[in-house]
């Protein structure tokens, strides 16, 4: 049957339609309808209607759009810039001062969007204008902004677990609670980072801090409420039993209403934007899914993933040595590849065999979406960097590429974390409301 | 820069329309399952079969929605290579991509066709407790693929007629977004 | 000659030794099978006659009641509240076979070569139940419009939840019970979020192994015979599973004497015994409720459906649509 030379000419000519060009999509779908035509002719083409609506249809994942619509209303509302400015008031007297306001605002921001391009634009524009002529080292700057929006996947809502989720029967609102805990760790990593590197070089960090009044960052404290109280409603509904994940998305995006309506921000315009943005976050991913799917088919019709296994199996490595191995693998795969692509193109291959070492699904979705948090931040196709180098719009990429090298170290400790300790993933979700 | 054809400019709106029709659905789909949800843990009633309405919803966003993300130029793709190819090479594969994009669409929108039939076929009718005759939601399935592989087709067409007049044209329309341009957008529709 | 086989089962469920046998006599019998799983593909249950009906699967396993969708008429062999015990049940399933055969034969060119059920689907709650009269109020999780209809009946509010989700809907409260067969309850590990077991069942969750007809009739006499019989046989043993180890799966679950290094875990969920008058009342809203709105849906899209079901199904249950 079908090869490891087979496999290889696949990723190859997928890695080649990407470089002249080609739509995601279009690539993942080629190389998919060229493998269908060559090993089955038309056969395999005659149930791709059924799949398409069955991808499209799946209701465990009209989760995203309403989140993305939740988040879209918020920003869109004002909440995340009064955020940004209440965090500052308080984080500046650390070693590193403001640079704990990009870590911090992504963690914050991470819990009400399920994006981390989202994350990475929208703390980005909002970051940037505060720095100016305060003195602060750009790599730094740039790296946490990029690093810290790596969160908004990791931290519920997670547009990525909740296709994880769909894809293989693990229940997302476990997911969900399993995202919390690593995704604190890993933001509390981040702000020890930045300390040291502070006390060891004061320099990154500018002179000497300005610090607000008390009376005014009292004042400001306020307006870190709705984006916290959106996120516990959320979680909350979904942790107490109150509402399954989507039901959960829905509340938030009425919450989000409210309160924006509350603050006398809600006006048709800004609905109107929301709206178009959220439909086109939702269809450029649900284009990448039908092919990914229909790869994921063909590539399971063709029995690769069990053919993958068994060859492991064979293999008989120690598990940890195979954990090492994974993450050398997606770290390489991670450079070349769109990350949401890259973690559907894998789970069908990766999944069996970690089940078979033993290891739980929801613990590997959540190791899955730290690779595909590398993924956006290793040079050279990472969405985050780009993002941030355009937000910035000065100097050269570079910068933010040596501005994250620290945090991948984090990224790196934390995967270690939760392979040592699993518990770091699935002790919430295990705890009964 | 050459003004865009009248064709085009009328595509463009109706994928506005499309989507916006999308994201309205998402809107109301949000009311919905909140009611659903608070008259469930109240009340005990139950509106039952929002989730099924949610994959409605969803199939909308995935074929009325795909023409805007055209024109927004929000399906992703990978600049990797651009910077190692000339203009004409460079504006050729603009082309090239919203081309496959458009063979790609045809054979989606071919395929619903197909599924749509033998739903017609079979008479087929959810059996949920909503009781949806499927035609209905796959027919609006349908309407935006078709859509799409047009937007797609035409842009192609219109790339492939600039390339004679202007390759700047051509990669400024057609080629992927300078990240730029997206969070400019983004900051701009902020502020 | 290539046969692509997609299943449902998955390594870990009771059912899954049995298949596995008929799929080693297939290969004996010269076949060559290309085993595929649905989740696996990320395919439907739903679609199953579409993909066999395609010829891009020869053989499919699926849930009657999901496929439904692109015919009433299959719904007919196993209605909510109509067959309450395996015993019940097999005639009825044996007086329907051939007028469901010639309805998927002529609608879809596909094929039953077997029928069988999962087992007695029974109700877990995570709150105290006596007899039904305790649904009254409580949210129970429903897959099909039939078992809605029964669930309103009973003064339960339906809440319809993808399986995945089930679990901690169960665990956190969004739903009070579950209904589903003790084998998939017990190694879908329900009993850790529920306490009771009310074990009357409303259906045995029928599956049905599906077969391209036009494929079937092209293979050589001998392979056919092969096939038929191979899966024949796979059929009389998922049958007595479906009633042996459901049996096993209850007294697991519910604190009896369970086989060690089965599949099957222990629990201590306690089982509330059925009552006569419960049993009396599901037959009553079988007959009054969901019959009727069964028959007209079906009549809309098979005129003799009523007739057909009324001398098959019905006479073997003695019941009758008017
Ligand atoms: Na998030
Ligand atoms: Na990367």
């Amino acid at each position: 049957m079908l090869g490891i030379g087979d496999i290889a000419f696949g990723f190859v000519l997928l890695l080649g339609l990407l470089f002249i060009g080609q739509h995601i999509a279009t690539a993942l779908f080629g190389v998919a309808l060229l493998s269908a035509v060559w090993f089955f002719g038309d056969t395999m083409l005659r149930p791709f209607g059924t799949m398409m609506w069955g991808t499209l249809n799946n209701f465990l994942l009209v989760a995203i759009p309403l989140f993305v619509f939740m988040g879209e209303i918020l920003v869109r509302g004002g909440v995340t810039e009064r955020m940004y400015r209440a965090l500052s008031g308080w984080l500046r007297p650390l070693p590193g001062g403001l640079l704990h306001t990009n870590i911090a605002a992504s963690t914050v921001f991470a819990a009400i969007s399920g994006s981390s391009v989202a994350t990475a634009a929208t703390i980005g524009t909002v970051a940037f204008p505060t720095f100016r002529s305060e003195g602060y080292k750009e790599t730094w700057v740039a790296g946490t902004i990029a690093s810290g929006a790596t969160l908004g996947i990791l931290i519920p809502p997670s547009i990525n677990l909740i296709i994880y989720g769909a894809i293989t029967n693990t229940s997302i609102g476990a997911l969900f609670t399993a995202g919390v805990l690593p995704g604190l760790l890993l933001a509390a990593l981040f702000a020890i980072t930045i300390i040291i590197a502070a006390m060891i070089n004061p320099a990154i960090a500018g002179g000497r801090q300005n610090l607000a009044p008390w009376s005014e960052r009292r004042a400001t404290l306020m307006d870190l409420l709705p984006p916290l109280f959106v996120f516990v409603l959320v979680m909350g509904s979904i942790y107490t039993g109150f509402a399954t994940p989507t039901e959960a998305a829905a509340v938030g995006v009425v919450a989000a209403l409210v309160l924006v309506g509350c603050s006398g921000d809600l006006n048709l315009p800004m609905l109107r934007e929301s709206m178009l943005s959220t439909v086109t976050t939702t269809a450029m991913t649900l284009l990448i899914l039908v092919a990914a799917f229909y790869l994921n088919f063909i590539l399971g019709v063709l029995g690769v993933p069990s053919q993958v296994s068994a060859f492991v199996a064979e293999l008989d490595v120690a598990p940890w040595l195979m954990l090492v191995i994974l993450v050398a693998i997606y770290l390489v795969l991670g450079c070349f590849l769109d990350a949401l692509a890259m973690m559907i193109a894998t789970i069908p291959i990766v999944l069996p065999v970690m089940i078979s070492l033993g290891y739980d699904s929801i613990w590997f979705g959540i190791f899955l979406v730290m690779m595909c948090e590398l993924a956006l931040v290793t040079p050279p196709v990472g969405m985050n960097l780009y993002v941030v180098q355009s937000v910035r719009g000065k100097g050269s990429v570079a910068t933010v590429i040596a501005g994250v090298i620290p945090f991948i170290g984090c990224i790196l400790l934390l995967v270690a974390a939760i392979c040592a300790f699993p518990q770091i993933v699935l002790w919430l979700p295990s705890v009964g409301a | 820069m050459p003004h865009p054809p009248l064709a085009l400019r009328i595509l463009n709106q109706l994928a506005m329309v499309c989507a916006l029709v999308a994201g309205a659905a998402v809107a109301i789909l949000a009311v919905l399952i909140v009611v659903d949800v608070l008259g469930r843990s109240l009340f005990g009633y139950s509106l039952q079969g929002t989730d099924e309405l949610g994959g409605y919803v969803l199939a909308l966003c995935g074929s009325l929605g795909l023409s805007w993300a055209l024109v927004k130029r929000a399906h992703p793709r990978i600049d990797l290579g651009f910077r190692f190819f000339g203009i004409r090479l460079r504006a050729a594969l603009h082309v090239l991509a919203h081309a496959s994009l458009a063979g790609f669409a045809l054979f989606m929108a071919w395929h619903a066709y197909g599924e749509l039939a033998a739903t017609l076929r079979f008479g087929a009718v959810t059996n949920t407790p909503l009781q949806t005759p499927l035609w209905v939601p796959q027919g609006l399935w349908l309407v935006g693929l078709v859509q799409f592989a047009i937007t797609a087709l035409a842009m192609a067409l219109h790339g492939a007629w600039l390339m004679s007049l202007d390759l700047d044209a051509v990669s400024r329309i057609y080629g992927p977004p300078t990240v730029q341009d997206e969070v400019g957008e983004y900051v701009a529709q902020e502020g | 000659e290539t046969l692509r086989w997609l299943t449902q089962t998955q390594e870990k469920n009771a059912q899954f030794p049995i298949e596995a046998a008929a799929i080693e006599r297939a290969t004996a019998a010269g076949f060559t099978v290309e085993r595929n799983e649905f989740q696996v593909l990320g395919l439907n249950l739903a679609d199953a006659l579409r993909l066999v009906g395609s010829g891009a699967f020869q053989l499919a396993t699926t849930q009657v009641g999901s496929v439904a969708k692109d015919d009433p008429f299959l719904e007919g062999l196993d209605l909510i509240g109509v067959s309450t015990s395996m015993d019940e049940l097999k005639p009825a399933v044996d007086a329907y076979r051939e007028a469901f055969n010639d309805r998927l034969g002529e609608k879809f060119g596909v094929k039953a070569l077997a029928i069988w059920p999962f087992g007695p689907q029974v109700f877990l709650c995570n709150q105290k139940l006596d007899d039904l009269s305790g649904l009254n109020g409580l949210k129970v999780r429903s897959f099909t419009a039939s078992m809605s209809t029964l669930l309103e009946n009973l003064g339960a509010t339906p809440v319809t939840l993808s399986f995945p989700e089930v679990y901690p809907a169960l665990q956190r409260g969004v739903a009070s019970c579950g209904v589903t067969s003790p084998t998939s309850s017990n190694t879908g590990k329900w009993p850790e979020v529920t306490k009771y077991l009310y074990p009357l069942s409303v259906s045995g969750s029928v599956q049905a192994h599906l077969v391209n007809l036009e494929w079937l009739n092209a293979l050589p006499e001998a392979e056919r015979t092969a096939l038929e019989t191979d899966l024949k046989q796979m059929e009389d043993e998922l049958w007595a599973l479906a009633v042996a180890t459901n049996d096993t799966a209850e007294t697991c679950s519910t604190g009896g004497t369970c086989p060690e290094g089965g599949i099957y875990t222990k629990y201590d969920m306690t089982l509330v015994p059925v009552s006569d008058a419960d049993k009396a009342k599901v037959a009553s809203i079988a007959s009054e409720k969901i019959l009727p709105e069964w028959a007209e849906r079906c009549t809309a899209s098979y005129p003799e459906c009523t007739s057909i079901w009324n001398a098959t199904v019905g006479k073997a249950r003695g019941l009758e649509i008017r």
